[in-house]
């Protein structure tokens, strides 16, 4: 998923799954959570992910191992979506949809995700500490995804959306460096 | 007529035994060459030519005359202009000697700041140079020591870690 052509089919499908969760008073939180998990799975196993978006292979076939694959394990509206995309040829968009879905559930839930990256791993209370005050400035439920990277020698790198807040130690150092050499 | 007969032949005897019949004859000769070859009218034009020629001489020696008139004229002066000529070369020469070694000593005086300022721009150069060399160590090592520092140090990077936290305050997200 490159282009913003791309983008565009993903955002009507996902749009499309959204409405038709609605339609059917499904849980949209189990959806969404259904959705990763097979987004998951396609990422580790390319075989399935090349089986599934191979042009060579007949509709027929796939659909009949998606059933084989996730009848009594995913909802049944993720399946007929999943073989809504076969037939239409818009599988390779399988990630992308998932993504716009996830944001689309986080919009709803007034969820923003944040991802923290610090040089030891994060105890509760320094998350707690953060969570406060990400809630308390963006006014959202914050879902934080923590990472570590002792590159970083010390402090925080926050990443909200497409915004980043480098407050790390070695930020620090590069930004001193930048300044003695001007 | 015998009489006669005899007189004629002593006559012609008589031109024939003397040069008077060739006389007769050459001066004969001559006219009748004078009037073949015209030698009055070559005469004549020879008589013009060397005419011609005599005054072509006089006129040449007036010319001569002349020449040598206006030549005395032109030399009269000639040690005036020779000596005005030695002094304006002289004063030209004085003159531009003098520009020369001004030119050549304010070219001495520019070389000089020049390098003046070019020894001033290295050092200057090389002062940042060594600066930046100095505090791109001095950082390296600030980096090493906070790092050593930090190993192990759990409550370092929480202190840290804190700030940052705090740092959101006056963040706009």
């Amino acid at each position: 998923m490159t282009n913003s052509k791309d983008n565009l089919i993903a955002k009507r499908y996902s749009d499309a799954l959204l409405s038709l969760v609605r339609e059917n008073n499904a849980d949209v939180q189990n959806i969404n959570s259904q959705l990763k998990s097979i987004k998951e799975v396609l990422v580790t196993s390319s075989d399935l992910s090349s089986f599934l978006s191979n042009p060579i292979i007949s509709a027929e076939d796939k659909k009949d191992v998606v059933s084989k694959l996730l009848n009594d394990k995913v909802d049944v509206i993720l399946i007929n979506f999943i073989k809504l995309l076969i037939d239409k040829e818009r599988f390779f968009a399988f990630e992308e949809i998932s993504n716009i879905f996830d944001a689309e559930v986080d919009n709803l839930n007034n969820i923003q995700k944040v991802s923290v990256t610090s040089a030891i791993e994060l105890n509760e209370n320094l998350k707690n500490r953060l969570i406060e005050k990400l809630s308390y400035k963006l006014n959202k439920n914050i879902e934080l995804v923590t990472n570590v990277d002792s590159d970083i020698i010390a402090g925080l790198i926050i990443k909200i959306d497409d915004n980043v807040i480098d407050m790390s130690l070695k930020h620090k150092f590069e930004e001193m460096k930048k300044q003695m050499i001007k | 007529m015998v009489v006669i007969k005899s007189f004629l032949l002593l006559i012609w005897t008589y031109i024939f035994q003397t040069n008077l019949f060739n006389f007769i004859l050459v001066v004969l000769f001559f006219v009748w060459a004078a009037k073949k070859f015209d030698f009055k009218s070559k005469l004549d034009a020879m008589h013009n030519k060397v005419i011609q020629i005599i005054e072509d001489a006089k006129q040449n020696k007036l010319n001569s005359e002349k020449a040598l008139a206006d030549a005395k004229d032109a030399v009269k002066n000639l040690q005036n202009d020779i000596d005005k000529i030695n002094a304006d070369a002289q004063q030209s020469a004085e003159t531009i000697s003098a520009k020369i070694l001004d030119d050549a000593n304010k070219q001495v005086k520019n070389i000089e700041l020049n390098a003046d300022k070019l020894i001033a721009a290295e050092e200057k150069q090389l002062v940042a140079g060594l600066v930046k060399e100095i505090s791109k160590i001095s950082v390296e090592k600030s980096k090493e020591n906070i790092t050593n520092m930090l190993r192990d140090n759990t409550e370092l990077h929480e202190k840290y870690i804190n700030e940052s936290i705090d740092k959101l305050d006056g963040l706009a997200l």
